[in-house]
């Protein structure tokens, strides 16, 4: 019983001095202040549809640029790995290591605020590596290609101050790609993806993070 | 969801990006208000003590701005232009491009748009080269491709050449970053001049046919028009708000230029040279329309302020065989003339393509000539043209490729020649006929030359107010001197009968 108040307090601590910062927050910190480069951390986790395939932690960070109020340039590094489950296609259980370089559009809903909501269209370079639990020794060695691919989504930016901004966001990167047998005697342009089998590794990738404005 | 609607919706969402970008772009939206502050900043004017409240109503009064102090004299309105937004135009390129590989790569699965950070890199590391794609592809759907990159500059309020430099740029990045193969030369040079002839006539056929004062129903059939012709422009105007009073404002309605033309339907052939196969009674519909006056009149300084489109969808006896000239002028001067005659010296962009039977030919050239209208008499007029020019990229069938690519025509460069005359009485155009000859040295293909002479020509007489009927006679001639081949050539003519409708 004491246990179950002790947590219940415990997540409600968190919560009310996220409130009270929202509320307390100086003025400057809510309006619009025409710093226009930010640079940002956020982590998270990232779940990929395909069957077989889990989830794991996520992390990144990245520099935004915001030419108008309602409108930003990010560059982001993210990487995370998820494990690689019986029953996923081609492989034998092991982890998939992705990389992602991101260029996102975010369009924000308002130009001002303490809260500043956002939708997220971009396109990310997706580094995938693969890694059996019980490695083979020696060919063949098996990998993702790398692909670029589309992601859509949208987040929250929660203004502390004039320079520090609390955000969450939630993406979905579509990646569409397959397993191929390395050494690759070829330039991957040469294979054709209609004879391969396509993998759907769509992620959803959810963060929260920091973003600091200069 | 089908394809044309998820193609369209993803180049609405390309389009979106840009213009969100675009609608924060400081002072764009706020042309008005400055507008406003500027010409009725009172504070200069008026007494210290009064002049900050007075500055504050006056901007801030929605009522009609009436200063009424004395001595004070309001100064001229001035005319508001449009500014134009280059890198709007750039960001609706690449969101163009964005929004067709995404339907591309997620709804129609296509093999070429596996794109990766490698592919980029052996694209750039391999460099351009000549593309396997097949004819209909690359002569007609790349230059509607480049269209829409010319149409984003254009939109955005680039002139010719700066909404060129957007057809250049959209199609530079599509090859060499939006698919997995190698770039490709030919479709640079495609995409990139038919997109730029495409869309100026697009550009300018959208304008003809909004109307400012048109309301309700009209409004909407005349803008739904001005998309189909102007898509990348109407959606423009439907995000930011058309307001057509402003000078230079893209897409702003033409009430001034004259367009004629013809519509011609054919039916039975009359005679044809017995190579040609099929039903005589060959469906063929085509149209001519001519932008601006004819010669010496119609040139405002701008490319594009006078062209020719001719079209001709022919049922051959396999498949359609669509022909398309079109010719802009992109620099002109008169020559002095005497009564009422006028001589126009030009420079003119072409972009055609031609089809009978199984000659074709697809061609981006530009040519310097001569128009001419001679007045005979107070109701009668000669037109005549010449052309001279270079062929910058033509294509042409390959009979005698029997490989196992898909690519069965040959990539050349050569000259282009042509002659036009046209004879009409009390606006009807009696007699008209249009030779061209074309000559190619392959760059890519059956190694060698050849040559084409193309003649078009009618005889029409009035049958009731703008209708007539006639004949036409169209001869084609293509001679072959290729290295690995016997030399050779073909010849095909077709009489049909035809009736007209000109206005």
């Amino acid at each position: 019983m004491k246990s179950k108040s002790l947590k219940r307090i415990l997540t409600l601590i968190p919560a009310l001095t996220l409130a009270a910062v929202f509320l307390l927050a100086p003025r400057p910190g809510r309006a619009e202040d025409g710093k226009s480069l930010s640079v940002g951390l956020n982590a998270g986790a990232a779940f990929v549809t395909e069957k077989g395939y889990g989830h794991g932690l996520r992390y990144g960070g990245g520099i935004l640029w915001q030419p108008s109020p309602r409108f930003g340039l990010e560059v982001l590094f993210e990487k995370y790995d998820v494990p690689v489950n019986e029953g996923a296609e081609g492989l034998t259980p092991g982890e998939m290591r992705t990389n992602a370089l991101l260029f996102n559009c975010l369009f924000y809903l308002t130009g001002r605020g303490l809260l500043r909501p956002y939708a997220i269209v971009g396109v990310g370079f997706y580094f995938i590596g693969y890694s059996p639990d019980d490695p083979v020794v020696g060919p063949p060695e098996l990998d993702f290609v790398d692909r670029m691919a589309l992601q859509l989504g949208g987040g929250l930016d929660v203004r502390l101050s004039s320079r520090l901004a609390i955000t969450g966001n939630v993406r979905y990167n579509m990646v569409k790609t397959w397993v191929e047998t390395l050494p690759r005697t070829d330039p991957i342009r040469d294979t054709d993806p209609t004879l391969q089998n396509i993998l759907h590794l769509y992620a959803l990738a959810a963060s929260l993070g920091l973003k600091l404005s200069f | 969801m089908t394809g044309s609607k998820l193609t369209a919706a993803m180049i609405m969402m390309g389009l979106f990006l840009g213009n969100a970008i675009a609608g924060s772009v400081p002072g764009e939206s706020t042309i008005l208000t400055s507008y406003l502050i500027r010409s009725f900043s009172l504070s200069s004017r008026l007494p210290a003590d009064v002049a900050p409240s007075a500055t504050r109503v006056l901007v801030e009064s929605p009522l009609p701005l009436s200063p009424s102090w004395p001595g004070f004299t309001p100064p001229a309105p001035q005319a508001r232009a449009f500014h134009p937004r280059p890198w709007l135009a750039a960001a609706e390129v690449a969101g163009i491009n964005l929004g067709v590989w995404a339907f591309l790569h997620y709804a129609g699965d296509a093999h070429y748009a596996y794109i990766s950070w490698e592919t980029m890199r052996d694209n750039f590391r391999d460099g351009f080269e000549w593309d396997q794609s097949r004819y209909f592809v690359n002569f007609y759907h790349h230059p509607y491709h480049g269209y829409l990159y010319y149409s984003a500059g254009r939109a955005n309020g680039l002139g010719y050449w700066g909404a060129s430099l957007c057809a250049f740029g959209g199609s530079l990045m599509w090859e060499t970053v939006m698919e997995k193969f190698r770039p490709s030369i030919n479709d640079l040079v495609t995409t990139t001049y038919g997109g730029i002839v495409y869309g100026e006539i697009g550009y300018r056929f959208s304008a003809l046919v909004r109307k400012r004062e048109a309301r309700g129903v009209g409004r909407i059939w005349r803008e739904a028009v001005g998309a189909i012709f102007d898509p990348v422009g109407a959606l423009n105007r439907l995000l930011n708000g058309r307001d057509d009073s402003v000078s230079g404002a893209p897409g702003r309605p033409d009430d001034e230029t004259p367009l004629h033309g013809e519509i011609l339907l054919a039916g039975p052939v009359i005679l044809r040279s017995a190579s040609l196969e099929g039903a005589k009674a060959v469906p063929l519909v085509a149209f001519t329309l001519n932008y601006g006056d004819s010669a010496g009149k119609g040139w405002g300084g701008r490319p594009f302020d006078l062209f020719t489109v001719q079209g001709r969808l022919r049922w051959g006896p396999d498949r359609p065989h669509l022909s398309l000239s079109i010719a802009g002028v992109l620099t002109a001067k008169d020559l002095p003339s005497t009564g009422g005659s006028s001589h126009d010296l030009g420079v003119y962009q072409y972009y055609e393509y031609y089809g009978i039977d199984t000659l074709r030919l697809g061609s981006s050239s530009i040519a310097g000539g001569l128009t001419s209208l001679h007045v005979l008499s107070a109701k009668t007029q000669l037109k005549l043209a010449a052309r001279l020019g270079w062929l910058v990229l033509g294509g042409t069938d390959d009979f005698y490729y029997k490989g196992p690519e898909r690519r069965e025509y040959n990539y050349g460069t050569g000259w282009l020649a042509g002659a036009e005359a046209g004879f009409g009485s009390r606006r009807f155009e009696y007699l008209s006929a249009t030779w061209r000859h074309y000559g190619l040295f392959t760059l890519q293909g059956q190694k060698g030359s050849e040559s084409w002479d193309i003649f078009q020509g009618q005889a029409r007489i009035p049958v009731w107010r703008k209708l007539g009927a006639g004949l036409q006679i169209e001869y084609c001639e293509r001679n072959i001197k290729f290295e690995d081949q016997e030399p050779g050539e073909r010849r095909v003519f077709e009489i049909r009968a035809f009736v007209t409708c000109q206005f």
